[in-house]
């Protein structure tokens, strides 16, 4: 995530600079991963169906940082999902240059 | 030069601030069919407004347009040309032009807003608005085809307008205890109105019960298909004048008395979280300062035309322009002020769910507030053609003795969009 340079603030999705104090100073640092769940959909009619044949889980992730994030819920059951729950992200690469970051329930 | 050698002004370039009104309304056929341009559609809709007027074409000296092809290729296309273009195909000169830069897709109401601040202020006299849409393309595999899906970060998760909107939808059912019940009734509500207009799309699909919108098959959970807009083509213009001028027309005036906008985040690029849409005193301040520029209270308004893209946004439309507290959205409308017989009659033609949702819908709002305004509704009362109506729900759709009415346009599930309200002189 970006995370200014001068005031510390975590910011998403990316700006130039930061919208706190509008500092053009800092870059990009990792988080711990893990966050709880704002919200969630199951979406039943993707966006485009040849992209999205089936059913998925487009969810808002709040990260322990206090950023959000626009995501998916993946490897687990939609009965299993609660807003609150505790997530973590799991990254799948989608080719050679791209990686994306779903996230999944963490098993209590 | 000493200022008293100048040429005097004229008294179109007074800096007296002037009041403006709206003269002219017009839509086309809202459809499912394809085949037109959206240019097609906006020239129709221009010429029906002009005649609505009584007034020519040459009477037009600004013009706020949003199309979805030439002369204007996407609402992203930085405009080069536009104005010239539409000058040489409208076959007038354009002394003012603007484009939806500062409203995204919801060019309706900021349109309305800008045009009586350039009126107003006295740059020009006659503004028209003209809205066409022609991408729609039913039954193909894709959603609404301007739907936003390639944001970068967020195209990978499968996001797109409806599923933005059920993330909002659901967050505001945890957070606040808000019901899929309380959705549907929306849904049903706005749709019953578009079943009594013989211009919706959806004229005659119902009518529909609570129960029939949850049992829609599921497009992103908490919002069934039936709480969200279908997708047409189809056009829509509106002219404005000075209000003075107004008085002189063929159709009754319609004042424009004040309103205000404001946007917080980018669309969809940004989670849809609730803070910033719902109760923030920061989402507040700015419905505060339109109400009070128009000189009204919620109090005096008789018809309410939200911006009804999906069902829980319009629950969430009346927490943000403070008809009720954040959260109470639900309560507020399962009490039933949106249905005709209730507080504030809402999206009477059956809004963006069932009249028409043809890409760019936000000036069919305000052209519906002004139809109730003027009195001129099409429904199913025996008489409706002769002005006479009954008043019942089950027939009728027209707002009794409508004095002021407000339209909304709210884009993104993020929070913002523009209000205008509007009155009967």
């Amino acid at each position: 995530m970006q995370r200014c340079g001068v005031c510390g603030q975590w910011r998403w999705p990316p700006q130039l600079a930061c919208p706190e104090c509008l500092s053009e100073a800092g870059g990009w640092e990792a988080t711990g991963g893990t966050g709880t769940l704002y919200s969630y959909s199951v979406v039943h009619r993707g966006v485009d169906r040849a992209r999205f044949p089936g059913r998925y889980v487009l969810a808002i992730v709040e990260l322990d940082e206090g950023v959000h994030l626009l995501t998916n819920l993946v490897d687990c059951a939609p009965d299993d999902i609660a807003i609150g729950a505790r997530v973590r992200v799991v990254f799948q690469a989608l080719d050679d240059e791209h990686t994306v970051y779903p996230f999944t329930l963490i098993e209590t | 030069m000493a200022l008293s050698e100048r040429t005097p002004r004229t008294p179109q370039a007074s800096r007296a601030l002037r009041e403006t009104a709206i003269v002219g309304i017009a839509t086309t056929e809202q459809t499912r069919a394809g085949g037109r341009y959206g240019l097609s559609y906006a020239l129709e809709a221009f010429r029906e407004a002009l005649a609505d007027a009584g007034l020519a074409k040459t009477d037009i000296q600004g013009l706020y347009a949003m199309l979805d092809q030439w002369p204007q290729t996407g609402p992203s296309d930085p405009g080069n040309f536009r104005h010239t273009n539409w000058a040489a195909q409208l076959g007038i000169p354009i002394r003012w032009y603007t484009i939806p830069a500062n409203s995204g897709f919801g060019s309706g109401v900021a349109a309305i807003l800008d045009a009586s601040a350039a009126i107003g202020a006295g740059y020009i006299d006659t503004v028209a608005i003209v809205v066409g849409q022609s991408a729609a393309t039913p039954g193909s595999d894709r959603t609404a085809p301007w739907t936003s899906a390639e944001l970068e970060f967020n195209e990978w998760t499968g996001t797109y307008t409806a599923a933005q909107f059920a993330l909002a939808a659901r967050r505001h059912m945890h957070q606040y205890g808000t019901t899929v019940e309380q959705l549907a009734l929306v849904a049903a509500t706005i749709r019953n109105y578009g079943h009594l207009n013989p211009d919706a799309v959806m004229h005659g699909r119902g009518p529909y019960t609570v129960d029939d919108i949850l049992a829609a098959p599921m497009a992103a959970d908490p919002l069934t298909r039936l709480m969200c807009a279908q997708t047409n083509n189809g056009g829509g213009a509106m002219v404005l004048t000075t209000l003075e001028r107004a008085r002189d027309l063929r159709a009754p005036a319609v004042t424009v008395l004040g309103g205000a906008d404001q946007f917080s985040y980018p669309a969809y690029a940004a989670p849809p979280l609730l803070s910033p849409s719902a109760g923030g005193e920061w989402s507040r301040q700015w419905v505060r300062d339109g109400f009070a520029m128009a000189g009204v209270t919620h109090d005096d308004l008789d018809v309410v035309e939200l911006y009804d893209g999906f069902a829980s946004w319009i629950v969430m439309q009346w927490e943000m322009l403070g008809f009720c507290g954040p959260g109470e959205g639900g309560p507020f409308v399962e009490s039933g002020v949106m249905a005709l017989d209730g507080r504030y009659p809402t999206c009477t033609d059956g809004g963006c769910l069932s009249f028409s949702h043809m890409g760019v819908p936000a000036l069919l709002r305000p052209i519906e507030a002004v139809r109730q305004l003027r009195g001129e509704i099409a429904d199913a009362c025996p008489d409706w053609r002769s002005g006479v109506h009954t008043h019942q729900p089950v027939q009728c759709r027209h707002v009794r003795d409508a004095e002021v009415a407000l339209a909304v346009s709210m884009g993104p599930p993020t929070g913002g969009g523009q209000f205008v309200v509007l009155a009967r002189d």
